[in-house]
This record gives structure tokens, sequence and C-alpha cells, in this order.
């Protein structure tokens, strides 16, 4: 029984990292390889996820509560800080999100315009039309 | 007031044209805006300066945001190197904001012209939130400030491709952001902490382990895809080509010149020169990138049929002699490296102007329609040689200079055979550029037979053109530029009624040729060739500086803080 | 011991998740799968004690970005010079590729992979309170933000005052990319490559000057929806202040209000007709909105340095400095708040515009 507890307190360890590393690559296959372009923008998506996993796993403390301290005008004692997670990663992941959430409407209004430029939003089917020079640029 | 004034100045070099941004979108009005912007630009330049004029006067600008001290907080860090490259891209940005006013062929309406130029300034802005800043989390935001305006800036191109190509690049930009965001968080995670000289104490402490060496990997790559290194460079050649020419100008002369900053910063000061090039093998890594994008980027330029894209190829070859200069490492070849991004700047966006000013002139980018042109827009034509010249290193040109240090650093670091690729990477720029020449210059007017292949007399309309040139060649500039213009509104009206699809709505495209070659236009370009002529007989300034910025960043002098 | 379990229940069902996105081909499937992706991710966050970034994921990945990738998605109603009638957006692909990635990105993804997983060997152990970055920055943060700030959340105390100058650079990417949209979708006449002719042409539109409520009838117009969603929307912009306000003392802030105000808006905006949603708020607040948080970011900013404080030094601005944080703080998440809600308000209504009228001279407003 104890070894079984043990095996189960020691496994996280890395686990979470490899997972968000194996995001990573599913984020970037699907981004190198779809040829729809929301399923790559939804690939972007999932790439940076990923990253912003691996941010937060990395601030994690073992028995440890969020970065809210429970009692507002003193200072905690130096002991308890051990307690809560790292609060750094959490601010930048909230910037990292908001950036992703800006990425992904930009990119989705250009599919749009894509759209109604080209018809399609499949990339064999752009390709599939006339090759056009830049040349009016009155 | 004025000591208030220079405490405050790294600050404000980012925040000026942060907050202007929005002034533009809600006034609504587009005068107002182009005020805005240009005198933004203006009060920009002007930061830049009294900076690099503070820094030669010996102080290091450290600037703590919200009063918070350097690790917890953010800080702004202005020295040698700093200022070198704030002084460059606010110089240009300075010309290329005026350039903007003139003629543009982007595909935005009046109405829209004050977000065009809300994005415009946020991109500036964002740009120089990368240079100013010492802390690598601000170093991403700031990143993906700039990069989201430029994406929205290239596709105001008028072809629909445009839109394309702002998608490709912003998938790519994004994956590179994110990595450069997941290197930032390993280093976060071995050292505890996002300031950059803070990061370069520690790393330089503990040593490396695999997940710092991770690290640099990343980095490379993000950077590498925003500098446009050469296997990384995919998405320049579309991006410049099909954003308008306004735009094409500004990220010539600034993006990518601040992605290779942020490059040699991290490198040096970051992960330690000892790290990356000596523990790492990134010298050679970076060395043979360069080496191949100076060889074969100029071969794709030369069978490049449109004339702005041929420059972005150039652009992608330029680079590589700047990554070559990072690459060997020393002071001297990191001089050569600031030196050539500086020279690339001027001598690039000059070409870029004098494409941006023969397209909108004539209607097309493909060189096979634009022979002869050179004989009626001769000013546009010889600022665009020049700026060739330079490409290729001819001497006397700033491009001379930077390739002639270039090639003494490796010489120096006894890497002499990198003289070679240097050598035969300038014989295959001149190749193109030949090509321009010939075009250009002796190749008689296109016309609609030449545009099906075979050449024929110029109409006679052209040559009365050709004849109003010579006969103006006495008067202003002015005059001559509007006799031409005069002349090209014909030329592209019947050309494109020819070869364009019968869609076009001539009414409704903005006028060719009505107006004449505003100032703005040739002022800037001018200016521009200008300083490129200065500086190729007299590099004792640039390369001073370039030299001084570079044993900043190699050498750091203890600090002496005016915070 | 219970943590873990649920923390490797939730890795599964996210790798579970992902793998399914790789391999479904529907852009409205895929779109489903990565709403659910987000949800899980977030309760992730939760076992992992981010309950800000938690917030904010369920917030945007779930809410905004599923919201407005559906948009995209249904904009099928356009005029489509593609050849077939009933073309659904992204439906008409065809199946070119087998579902499963090709092979040079698999194995690509894969040299990736081993190398990265290889490169994990150095990093801290999960939870590992010896690990480098609690040692450094986190115990100051940690214990002197109390004193120094006077706040109990001290993610806001780190998003807000020790690296305020990060989030107004947030504020102003949220910005750009309203800006963005808005110049893609409502300013930049269509462009249309005709396959019949060779060649490109840029069709502009005169007419009446763009309206942002071109949609007249109602996007949902179900009677029992229309009288439920319509009582939930007093209770969602309440909520939202309450986030606005308590950001301070409990997970949330200006971002997350912002995007929960947005959606109250366009939940009323999906229900009521164009006229009563534009009598609530015009076109020329939306675009003044998003100017104005950032501005007032930045006027925060700006007003430390005539009191005599670096930019966005909040504690310039009061007597005492825990008063000054707290103004500051204060002010520049009603920034974010502000921008956020209308950019949300204004991304929503660029996706759902219809293919409308382009003016070439009027500014709307």
């Amino acid at each position: 029984m104890s070894s079984v507890e043990a095996w189960f307190g020691a496994l996280p360890g890395l686990l979470n990292y490899w997972v968000a590393i194996i995001l990573l690559v599913c984020g970037l296959i699907i981004v190198m390889d779809s040829r729809n372009l929301i399923k790559k923008l939804i690939g972007l998506n999932i790439f940076q996820s990923a990253v912003f996993l691996l941010f937060i796993t990395m601030g994690k403390v073992s028995q440890g509560h969020p970065p809210i301290l429970p009692s507002i005008p003193r200072s905690i004692m130096p002991a308890a800080i051990s307690n809560f997670s790292n609060p750094l990663p959490h601010a930048l992941i909230l910037t990292a999100i908001v950036v992703g959430v800006a990425t992904t409407a930009v990119g989705l209004a250009l599919i749009v315009r894509i759209r109604r430029a080209y018809g399609t939003i499949h990339e064999d089917q752009i390709a599939d039309k006339p090759e056009v020079e830049p040349e009016i640029m009155p | 007031m004025t000591d208030i004034l220079s405490r405050h100045l790294p600050i404000l070099q980012v925040v000026v044209a942060l907050l202007i941004a929005p002034f533009c979108v809600v006034l609504g009005s587009r005068n107002l805006a182009r005020i805005l912007m240009v005198s933004t630009a203006v009060i920009m330049f002007a930061i830049s300066v009294m900076l690099l004029v503070g820094v030669f006067n010996g102080e290091v600008y450290s600037y703590q945001l919200g009063g918070w001290a350097a690790p917890w907080g953010i800080e702004y860090r202005v020295d040698y190197l700093t200022a070198f490259v704030l002084f460059t891209i606010n110089l240009i940005h300075l010309l290329a904001s005026i350039f903007c006013l003139g003629r543009t062929d982007d595909n935005i309406g009046r109405a829209a012209r004050p977000v065009f130029y809300t994005a415009w300034l946020l991109c500036i802005a964002g740009l120089n939130g990368m240079v100013v800043t010492n802390d690598a989390f601000n170093v991403f935001v700031f990143l993906e400030i700039s990069s989201l305006s430029t994406y929205v800036l290239i596709s105001c191109g008028r072809d629909p491709k445009a839109i394309l190509a702002a998608y490709r690049y912003l998938i790519v930009g994004a994956v590179g952001a994110t990595f450069i965001l997941l290197s930032i968080g390993l280093l976060y995670m071995q050292t505890g902490t996002l300031n950059i000289s803070d990061l370069s104490r520690i790393i330089a402490e503990r040593g490396s382990d695999r997940t710092i060496i991770m690290a640099l990997s990343f980095f490379i790559i993000g950077i590498g895809i925003k500098c446009a290194i050469f296997p990384l460079h995919d998405w320049l050649p579309n991006a410049y080509s099909f954003a308008p020419n306004s735009v094409t100008v500004l990220l010539s002369g600034t993006a990518t010149k601040v992605a290779l900053y942020v490059m040699l910063r991290f490198l040096h000061d970051l992960f330690g020169a000892n790290f990356s090039f000596t523990e790492m093998p990134l010298d050679i890594v970076l060395i043979l990138c360069a080496i191949l994008g100076m060889l074969l980027a100029p071969i794709v330029a030369l069978r490049e049929s449109n004339l702005k894209r041929m420059f972005a190829w150039s652009s992608v070859a330029q680079i590589s002699y700047i990554v070559m200069g990072i690459g060997i490492g020393t002071t001297a070849g990191t001089a050569a490296a600031l030196l050539h991004l500086f020279n690339h700047s001027i001598i690039k966006v000059a070409i870029f102007m004098a494409v941006g000013i023969v397209i909108a002139r004539t209607g097309t980018a493909r060189i096979k329609l634009l022979g002869g042109v050179a004989q009626r827009h001769r000013f546009a034509c010889y600022a665009m040689l020049f700026g060739g010249l330079g490409l290729i290193g001819i001497p006397g040109t700033v491009g001379f200079v930077s390739k002639w240090v270039l090639v003494t650093a490796a010489v120096e670091k006894g890497w002499w055979w990198l003289a070679i690729p240097v050598l035969a990477g300038s014989l295959a720029s001149a190749a193109y550029i030949w090509r321009i020449v010939e075009t250009l210059w002796t190749k008689p007017i296109a016309t609609d037979d030449a545009m099906d292949g075979g050449g024929s007399a110029p109409l006679d309309a052209k040559a009365e053109g050709g004849s109003a040139d010579i006969a103006g060649s006495k008067k202003s500039p002015g005059a001559i530029f509007r006799e031409r213009s005069e002349f090209d509104r014909t030329r592209i009206k019947d050309d494109t009624r020819k070869y364009l699809p019968a869609a076009v709505d001539l009414e409704h495209t903005p006028t060719t040729g009505g107006t004449p070659i505003h100032i703005v236009e040739w002022l800037p370009l001018m200016v521009l060739t200008g300083l490129a002529l200065w500086f190729g007989l007299n590099a004792s300034f640039t390369s001073d500086l370039a030299l001084r910025a570079a044993a900043s960043l190699i050498n750091p002098e203890p600090m002496n803080l005016s915070q | 011991m219970i943590n873990t379990v649920v923390d490797i229940g939730l890795l599964g069902l996210l790798l579970a998740t992902a793998l399914l996105m790789m391999r479904s081909q529907s852009p409205l499937s895929i779109t489903i799968l990565s709403s659910i992706y987000s949800l899980i991710i977030c309760a992730l966050f939760v076992v992992l004690d981010a309950v800000d970034v938690a917030f904010t994921e369920a917030a945007v990945g779930a809410g905004i970005s599923s919201v407005l990738f559906v948009a995209v998605i249904r904009h099928d109603d356009e005029p489509s010079n593609n050849k077939r009638g009933n073309n659904k957006l992204g439906n008409d692909a065809p199946e070119l590729k087998s579902a499963w990635p090709s092979g040079l990105s698999i194995c690509l993804g894969l040299a990736l992979g081993i190398l990265l997983i290889s490169g994990t060997a150095d990093m801290p152990l999960y939870g590992d309170p010896a690990a480098a970055i609690h040692h450094y920055l986190a115990p100051r943060f940690l214990g002197q933000s109390g004193a120094e700030i006077g706040i109990p959340n001290v993610v806001t105390s780190v998003l807000a005052s020790y690296r305020g100058y990060d989030t107004l650079g947030e504020v102003v990417v949220i910005f750009t990319a309203g800006m963005a949209v808005l110049l893609l979708l409502a300013f930049m006449p269509d462009q249309k490559i005709k396959s019949e002719v060779e060649g490109v042409s840029t069709t502009k539109r005169r007419g009446k000057p763009p309206r942002l409520w071109s949609r007249r009838t109602p996007l949902i117009a179900n009677p029992v929806l229309k009288t439920v969603l319509l009582r939930f929307v007093p209770i969602v912009i309440l909520f939202a202040l309450y986030v606005q306000f308590h950001g301070d003392y409990g997970p949330g802030g200006g971002f997350q209000a912002g995007i929960i105000f947005g959606v109250g808006l366009i939940t009323f905006g999906l229900l009521a007709d164009s006229e009563k949603l534009q009598n609530v708020i015009s076109e020329r607040m939306v675009i003044s909105g998003m100017a104005f948080g950032v501005l007032l970011y930045g006027a925060v900013g700006v007003a430390a340095l005539f009191f005599g404080g670096n930019f966005l030094d909040y504690s310039v601005l009061s007597e005492s400095q825990t008063a000054g944080q707290h103004l500051g703080i204060f002010l520049i998440e009603l920034g974010v708040g502000i921008t956020v809600a209308s950019t949300m308000l204004s991304l929503f209504i660029s996706f759902h515009r219809r293919h409308f009228n382009q003016s070439q001279d009027e500014f709307p407003g």
C-alpha cells in the first residue's frame, strides 16, 4: 500500500512537462500540416496553451494554495511563503493568454477576408486560383 | 526641468507613440492623424538623438518602471548599443512616416486612414519597446504589439495576396513568438528571474544545463523567424512585396533590424558570449546560415520578375551579412554587424522608397514592363541605382564600408575564408543590380508589343514624355515631376486598360499620375541618399558609433547609472 | 494524492482532446473540441493553483475564442464566387489529405518532442518547493506585497503594479487587435480574384456609410431562448462589475471583467434587434471605449510622472504608498476593463457584420 502511495507521490514528477511538450508538438503538427486555415489557427492555439501549461506547472508548489493572501495588511511570515504557489508565472500567462486571443482575432479577420477574396479557406484551393502578379499598384 | 526630462527619456521613447496612437483613432480626422503621426515621429527621433548624446556623455540610463527596483519590476536600459539602434530605427521611422504621407498604394479608403496610422504608430512603439527594455518577458509583449500591427499593415496591400501573405506571416510569426515565450519560460524556470542583466549573471554563476540549451535553441529559432535569417526567411519576400510601399519601407528599415538587435542582446548579454559561442556551436550555425543566405538569395533575386520582390530577396541576402557579423562574435565582428545594420537600413529604405515612387507612377512592379523608366523618373532611378551599388559594395558606398569591416573582422579572427562567400555574394548582387540597370536604362520603353514579348519603338506619347523630360531637366524638380506624372497618367491608363481585366474600375482607383511627385516623397529619399553618400565617403562617425556599441555589448564597462 | 490523480486524469483528457483535434477535419467540430480543450486546461490551471489564469482561460479560450471561431465558420451567408452553390465555409474542403497528418510533419514533430523531453531532465520536479523560481522573486511578491501594495491577491499586485507595464502592453495588444479587425473587416474594400478573368479586381462599393448594427433581425429568434437569456443579461453585467471591483481580493480583475461585460452586451446583441442595441451603445462609443481604456491606463502612468515618480509609479498618486497603489490599481483595472469590453464587442460585431457597403469618405459615428 505504502509503495503505491509513494509511487503516486512521485508520479507527477516531470509528467506535466512531458504532456505540455506532447501538446506543443501536436499543435505544431496541426499548424504545419493542416490545409484548412481555421484549423491552422486552432493548432496555433493548442501550441500556445501548451506553453502556458508549462509556465503554470513551474509555478506550482506541492500542497500550496493559490497566491491570495488570507490577511490583507500584514505581511505573511517568511515560513508561510512556501505555502503559496508562485504568482509571477500566473501574471505572465494572463498577459500571454490575452496576446494569444488577440492573435487569434486578427488571424480570423484575415481568414474572413481571404475567403471573400478567394472564395475558399482551403490552401489547396487558394493555390488553384490564377497566379497574379501584383501589377495594379496605382 | 531638463534633468527630469532626461531622466524619463527611455520611457518617453516608447510611451509617446503608444499613447498618441489611440488619439489618432479617437479624433477620427485624417489630417489630424497625419499631423499627429509625423509629429510623433519627430518627437521620437528627437528623443533618440538626446539619448545618443546622453550616452556619448557617458551616461547609462536605467529606468525603473513603476518605481520597482530591477529584478522585481521592469527595467528600461539604454547603453551605447541601445541608443545606436534607437537612433537608426527612429531615423528610418521619421523618414518613412514622411514618405507615407505621399501617394499611397494601399487598399484602405480615406475613412480608414486614422486607423492605419494608429497601427503604424503601434508598430513603431512596439519596436522601440523591444529595444529599450531590459526585461525578457517585456520583449515578448512588445514583440507582439509590433507583430500584430505589422500583420495588419501588410494586409493593407491592394493585391489580395497581401492578405494571404499577412496570414502566413501571422502563423509563422506567432509560432516564432511562442518559441521565444517558451525560451523565456525555460530561462525563468532555471533562474527565477526575468531581468536580462540578472539572467546573465545567474546563468554565468550556475552554469548551463540542458534546459538552458533548450532555451537557447528555441530562442534562436523564434528570433530567427522574426529576423528572416536564411532558412527561416520564408515570410519576408511575400510580406515585403505585397505590403503597401510605405509599409515595406518601414518594415525593411526597422522590423528585422530590431529582431537582430534582440538576438544580439540575448546572445551576448543574456546567455553570455561564452555559452552561446564557445559551449554551443552557435557561431558555426549562424555563419553557415549566413553563407547560404548570401549565396542563394541573390540567385533567387536574379530570377524574380517583380521589382519589389527582387529587392525583398536582396534583403534576405543582406541580413545574412549582419548575421555573419553576429556569428563572428568578436567586438570587430559585432561592430561590422551593427554597421551593416545601419548602412543596410539606409540604402534599402532608400531603394524601397525609389521603387515605391516608380511603381506608383508606372502602375507596375514587373521588371519586364519597366523598360526605359529611368528616362522619366531620373531621380528615383538614380537613387535606386545608388542604393544598388551600396548593396553590391562598390568602394565609396556604405555597403563597401560595412563589408570591408566585416571581412577585416573575419580575417582578424583567422577565418579569412569567410571573405570568399562575401565576395561571391557581392558578385551575385551585382548581377541582379545590373539586370535592373539594363532594364531601366537601356531597354526601350515598354509598349504593348514589348509586353507580349517583342520589343518595338516607343509610342508617340511616350516619346513626348521623354522629350519633356529632357526639356524639363533644367527646370525646378517640381515642374519636371509634374510633367512626367502628367505623361505617366496617360501611360498608365492606356496600360491598365490593355493589361488589366476590364473589371478594374479606373475611375475609382486613385489616379496614378495626377499629382506630381510630392515633396514628402522625394525629400526623405533625398535625405537618405545624401546620408548614404556621406557615410560612404566618411565612415568615421558610423564606424566609431558601431564600434563603441559593440564594445559596450561585449565588454560592458562598470555602470554609471543616471537613475 | 487526490490532487495527483486529478492532475493525471486531466492531462490524459487534454491529450485525448488534442489527438481528436488532429484527426478531425470539420472546422465546427474542431472549434467545439477546442473549447472543450480550453475547459479542461482551465480545470488543470485550478489544480495548479492558478485561479486567475483559469478564470481568464475560461473566459477567453472557452468563451470569446469559440464565439469568434463559430462566427467565422457560420459566416456563410455571403455571396460567394465559388461555383458550388450551398458552400459552407470550410466544409467544402476536398479531402485531399488523410485524416491523420502526413509523415513529414510527424517526423519533425517527433524529433522536436524527443529533443524537448530529453531537455526536461534538468528541470525541477513538479511542485518542488526548492526550485529556483520559488526563491528569488516570488518571496518578495508573496511576503512584501501585503505591506507594499496592500491587496490580498498577489497575482493582481504583480500584474498591476510590479509588472504594470507589461499589462499596459497587454492592453495595447488588445487595442491593436481591435483596430486590426476593424480595419480588416470594416474599412477595407473587398478584393476578389476572379477565376474567369485573369486578374485582380478591387471592387469598391459606394453607398450608405457602414453601420455597425447592420443585421436587422436578431440572431436568436427562438422565444424561449430569448426570454431566458434576456433575464441573464443584467446578471452577467452585474457579475462583470463584481469581478472588476473585487479583483483585488479574489481571482478576477479588469481583463476578466471586461470579457464578461462584453459577453453580456454580446448576448443582448444576439437577442435584441439592431435599433434597440444601437440605442444602448453606439458605434462611436465602442471605438472610443477601446481607445479610452488605453488612454486611461496611460494617463495614470503620466500622472505619476507629474507627481514626481517614475512612469506607472502609483505610490506617488496619494499621501500614503498603499493608498496610491490602491488608487492606481483601481484606475488601471478600470482602463483594462473598458478597453477589453469594447474590443470584445467590436470583435463580435465585426465578425457578425454582413457583407456591407463600403464607404470611402465617412468615419463611423
